[in-house]
């Protein structure tokens, strides 16, 4: 499930950073997340940043494999201790 | 251009997080339990290699989040051939070292019979894998996750092939008379009833009657270093890895590459360059892809060392000679490949539960005739997958990364019917992703290469259903979220 937010989030590593949408992927099983983010990536301009929160290790380790064939850059994974924060900005930066 | 991953700092040394004892605690389960089952009897050290292997592919697997199922699924899903890229990695490492061990005389290897079966088999194994996350060695690692789902997974593959191996009544309506003509023609034992279940018909008026061979065995070189080196290593398995990472290459890497280089008018070294970008774009996974493709190389020649030591031939024997009688087949044989493999041993999971129940299904050539059904406690393969489960855990125990996640019902749903296509599936095709492909690929049987077609096909036809079915789904919702 994708959510608006359009808000400043505080990204370990990168400073301040404008996230238009924020994918919940959490207790979701592969392919899920990667088509969810796949689909939102589709629906934001360029240079726009998304956050997709995850819980599957295996999902996680992929993201900044999939950002590059998806045309988008990988910014951070920010590990929580229940989740990840995979941050994406459409378009190559 | 990309950032790496930032972290929350912790104040607590890792070796003291509660997590990182939990790990240790797995571990330190382990080693009591071999040392319990040694204080028994030292034989049991035939199942402990089982046990250790196991365990050491679960922490490779967790390492790597090494996915078979990924790595053709997401080549359709989201056109990403990071985890194929892994998998042939895997592949060649454990070619070349299968290669020694035969070489060695320790390979405890046998071909697949080819045919039909195995490219339909893999279709329904390779649909079935989009739907539960993983593929069966994917799904016991991440059940080490604390993935509940994946434990579902697991039940249904356990279930569904012991009730495919020995469901008879309607179930034989299913195959042709001349399969069982030709299975009545058999000579085997009353007591299996062989004209009786659909699978044992299949297996004794079908299978039997089909060819195994790897590669040097059908041009006469299976004992010649030659046929061994150059037929069954590169040949089988070398040069077709070699063309498949071209073309992961060519088709799914290369644009990208070139595009985000800024090179229009790439030379050689360029494209080198980007191969190996390619291979580096997850050090995990290929990390873990040299060290599985190693130790299943080395897990047949310890297992072929041991069998030469005990002067036995399957692990039967030795559970014999140790005074355990229960289970076994009736040539006192039991499940014993002697190198990686995952569905077999689920299967005799289920059947077991099954006869505890009182559905017996010894009378079956699976189980009666080939397998048996030993006490989960005595079945090495068994132990394997456990040991899979529990280096898995404790990697992500030690990597704070386990978690005991519920399943969803939608979740649930898809564990346990594409769990029950995967058993299904890799009953028809005589072994799963590991059994029917990684192993047999890499020790120069072609038939791997057929189930890696069917099981493309099966994930391709399976990612567009999941991808129709998360449309309708997200349309039905009504997507309050702006989907």
């Amino acid at each position: 499930m994708a959510s608006l937010v359009n808000k400043d989030i505080d990204v370990p590593g990168l400073g301040c950073v404008h996230v238009v949408r924020s994918v919940d992927c959490l207790g979701a099983m592969c392919p899920r997340p990667q088509l969810l983010t796949m689909k939102v990536l589709g629906e934001v301009g360029s240079g726009a940043v998304i956050e997709v929160v995850l819980d599957n290790p295996t999902a996680v380790e992929g993201f900044p494999a999939l950002a590059q064939t998806l045309g988008c850059t990988h910014l951070a994974t920010v590990r929580e201790p229940d989740c990840w924060r995979v941050y994406l900005r459409r378009g190559f930066f | 251009m990309n950032v790496a991953s930032a972290s929350i700092a912790t104040e607590t040394h890792w070796m003291f997080r509660k997590s990182s004892l939990q790990a240790m605690g797995v571990f330190l389960l382990v080693v009591a339990g071999s040392l319990l089952a040694l204080a028994q009897d030292t034989r049991f050290v035939y199942m402990l290699v089982y046990v250790w292997f196991g365990l050491a592919y679960g922490v490779l697997l967790q390492y790597g989040r090494f996915c078979m199922a990924s790595a053709v699924r997401d080549l359709f899903a989201v056109k990403v051939p990071r985890m194929a890229v892994g998998m042939m990695i895997a592949v060649a490492l454990y070619a070349v070292v299968a290669a020694v061990v035969t070489l060695a005389g320790f390979s405890t290897f046998h071909p697949n019979a080819m045919g039909w079966h195995i490219v339909i088999g893999a279709a329904i194994f390779g649909f079935g894998i989009v739907f539960t996350g993983g593929c069966a060695s994917g799904s016991l690692y991440k059940a080490g996750e604390g993935n509940m789902n994946s434990m579902l997974v697991i039940l249904a593959i356990s279930f569904s092939q012991a009730i495919v191996v020995s469901a008879s009544g309607w179930w034989d309506s299913l195959v042709p008379q001349s399969w069982v003509d030709a299975a009545a023609a058999q000579d085997m034992p009353a007591e299996l009833t062989i004209t009786q279940g659909w699978f044992d018909i299949f297996t004794a008026g079908h299978i039997w009657n089909l060819k195994g061979a790897t590669t040097a065995d059908m041009f006469g070189m299976a004992e010649s270093a030659t046929g061994i080196v150059l037929l069954n290593t590169m040949l089988t398995a070398i040069l077709p890895v070699a063309i498949i990472l071209v073309a992961l290459y060519v088709f799914y890497y290369r644009k990208g590459h070139l595009r985000r280089t800024g090179k229009t008018a790439p030379t050689l070294g360029d494209e080198i360059g980007g191969m190996w970008a390619m291979f580096t774009s997850s050090k995990n996974t290929a990390i873990a892809g040299i060290g599985l493709g190693v130790l299943a190389g080395l897990h047949m020649y310890v297992t072929g060392m041991l069998r030469e030591h005990y002067g036995i031939f399957n692990f039967g024997e030795l559970l014999v000679a140790m005074g355990y009688t229960d289970g076994l087949s009736i040539q006192d044989t039991v499940f014993d490949p002697g190198y990686w493999y995952i569905t077999t041993q689920e299967a005799q999971w289920g059947g077991w539960i099954m006869q505890k129940l009182g559905i017996d299904s010894m009378d079956s050539i699976f189980f009666g005739l080939d397998n048996g059904l030993p006490n989960p406690l005595l079945n090495a393969p068994g132990f394997m997958s456990i040991g899979i489960i529990l280096g898995a855990a404790v990697m992500a125990l030690a990597r704070r990364e386990f978690k005991w996640k519920l399943p969803s019902w939608e979740t649930a749903f898809f564990a346990i019917v594409g769990g029950t296509l995967m058993g299904i599936g890799a009953r028809l095709a005589m072994g799963c992703n590991i059994g029917a492909f990684f192993a047999t690929v890499t020790n120069g049987d072609p038939s791997g290469w057929v189930f890696l077609f069917g099981m493309v096909i099966g994930a391709y036809v399976g990612v567009k259903v999941f991808t129709w079915y998360m449309d309708w789904s997200d349309a039905r919702k009504g997507s309050e979220c702006g989907l």
